[in-house]
């Protein structure tokens, strides 16, 4: 059993540098080939994606509940559009599919970022080879920027309809959104995931 | 640098050490552990070179000429990329502004200029202390680089406004699908830990 857990690179006193792949002795400060800054597991990785996570979970509450956008069109009221009702009015007047596209980036994907993130920060000390944890984790990473198309389009609509006849002002919400973003995404490049592979390889050796 | 064993490669997702493996074409070597990709294998400066360089003059153009025109009862207005985040800055918003600024056109063009210096550098070696450096910001660089989410960002916006105004596409526009399909391509033809491996194969 033990015999077929492999060897990481901090077991054997060598760190991989994360950009160019090579694997260096652990006393290098530098990556000999790069230069980039060594470290064999991401410094304060837990309690800095702990604060990026918590930041993004503060700011999900006011990114749904205050509106993205004022519209004013021709004589029309004012209307305040939050999140969940411009999707709903997408799909009442405009197109279906991109009210789902809109649902899927707005609202599941933050929501499924900082789920995963809650688990994988959660569950540390995996019994088993965490690969469903290291699926997740690229998932979050692959998905993650997709997030930002509600903040494009606000921007878009600012830029473009400024006019007599209509006009689309940001509201606090968009702000808001855009923090749960960049938080959630920065967070997700902060989690060291390598870490549950190294409590997982401690735990399977002791227990042998 | 007496203590660097070139032969080795550590799992980017759960450290564990691996031997490189020589890959015929076609082939992909992956993590025995976790099943994440090692070298993907699929690297071709040629390619990257002349197609990142094509993306370069499309974002250029794609920026400066117009992108859309919107006409409303009478009352157009035309836009370019650059005058729409400028506008946002007139307009009061200058956080929205800046996010727009960074993801959609500093980090892209400076991706896209990094891979055309890489890929330079495989034949002109004298470039080849500069992509170092360039090198390790690109890989935190890389999700930050939202040109196609700007894409569907314009795409929905079009479908918001279709009821409220006329809209022409203008050449910026097509430039900016051409752009896409263009980085896709880099994207299919550069991979930075491969390059970065052969920079230093090279070294010796």
């Amino acid at each position: 059993m033990t015999a077929e857990i492999a060897r990481s690179a901090r077991e054997t006193d060598k760190v991989g540098c994360p950009a160019c792949a090579l694997v260096a002795a652990s006393s290098e400060k530098r990556c000999p080939h790069c230069r980039r800054r060594l470290h064999s597991r991401k410094v304060q990785s837990d309690s800095r994606t702990w604060a990026y996570l918590l930041t993004a979970i503060f700011l999900f509450f006011p990114a749904n509940l205050l509106p993205i956008t004022y519209t004013r069109y021709l004589i029309e009221p004012v209307r305040a559009d939050t999140i969940i009702s411009s999707i709903v009015f997408l799909w009442q007047h405009g197109s279906r599919l991109i009210a789902c596209v809109i649902f899927t980036t707005s609202i599941v994907t933050p929501l499924c970022k900082i789920a995963v993130l809650l688990y994988l920060l959660t569950r540390q000390a995996p019994r088993k080879p965490p690969l469903l944890p290291t699926r997740l984790y690229r998932i979050i990473h692959f998905i993650g920027r997709w997030s930002m198309v509600d903040v494009f389009v606000v921007a878009l609509l600012g830029a473009l309809i400024h006019g007599r006849l209509a006009q689309i002002d940001p509201g606090m919400g968009i702000f808001a959104f855009a923090g749960v973003v960049i938080f959630t995404m920065a967070a997700t490049q902060t989690f060291d995931i390598r870490i549950l592979w190294d409590n997982y390889r401690h735990h399977a050796r002791s227990d042998h | 640098m007496t203590c660097i064993d070139r032969d080795l490669i550590a799992c980017p997702h759960c450290d564990t050490l691996h031997r490189k493996a020589a890959l015929r074409r076609g082939e992909k070597m992956r993590c025995r552990c976790c099943g994440a990709t090692l070298i993907g294998n699929h690297l071709d400066i040629r390619g990257a070179f002349f197609y990142a360089l094509t993306a370069l003059i499309l974002f250029v153009i794609a920026n400066i000429s117009a992108f859309i025109t919107l006409d409303m009862q009478g009352e157009s207005s035309t836009i370019s990329i650059f005058s729409s985040v400028s506008a946002l800055f007139t307009n009061g918003l200058p956080i929205l502004a800046t996010i727009v600024l960074l993801c959609v056109l500093v980090v892209p063009l400076w991706y896209l200029l990094a891979v055309v210096w890489v890929s330079a550098s495989f034949r002109f070696p004298a470039l080849r202390g500069v992509a170092r450096r360039f090198l390790h910001w690109m890989h935190a660089m890389t999700p930050w680089n939202m040109l196609e989410v700007y894409l569907l960002g314009v795409i929905v916006t079009l479908v918001k406004i279709i009821q409220m105004a006329q809209v022409t596409f203008d050449e910026g526009f097509w430039s900016f699908c051409a752009l896409m399909v263009c980085s896709i391509l880099v994207n299919a033809h550069f991979d930075l830990g491969d390059a970065l491996s052969e920079t230093c194969k090279d070294d010796g």
